[in-house]
């Protein structure tokens, strides 16, 4: 699971996307091994972002 | 088990193969292993009083340069 850090930045970048940018979202996961959250969206599926878990977003 | 090599691929070759085949846990992991050696900066702390802003340019701001990557095919390309 994300930490709670991490699940409010997501809530951001994801309202960024999706209400400001009209952007659609294709996939959110945690990457297990260094334990960050990883968003791909935009319709050419370009925009990606990484959260790690102090919320920081890369 | 058929497998694929995915050093043979591109990275938006890699990146349209997991996005087509999400059970496949490999080709999803040998993307993120690429994605997190790519030098990436900083956007936006949840401390920043501005992050929505930070992270509204950085959109802008990666949509610009991908648009200007491929001029010619900005349209959405769907498929079913």
């Amino acid at each position: 699971m994300p930490t709670a850090a991490q699940l409010e930045s997501l809530y951001r970048v994801s309202y960024q996307l999706t209400h400001t940018m009209l952007q659609p979202i294709h996939l959110v996961c945690v990457d297990h091994r260094t334990r960050n959250v990883y968003v791909l969206a935009g319709y050419g599926e370009d925009l990606e972002f990484e959260i790690v878990p102090n919320g920081e977003v890369f | 088990m058929s497998q694929v090599n995915f050093d043979t691929m591109s990275d938006a070759e890699l990146k349209r193969y997991f996005l087509s085949n999400r059970q496949d846990q490999a080709a999803f992991q040998a993307y993120l292993d690429r994605f997190s050696q790519r030098p990436k900066s900083l956007i936006a702390s949840p401390s920043d009083p501005d992050f929505d802003a930070k992270i509204q340019a950085a959109i802008r701001q990666k949509l610009e340069a991908s648009r200007s990557n491929q001029p010619a095919n900005n349209a959405v390309e769907r498929t079913e």
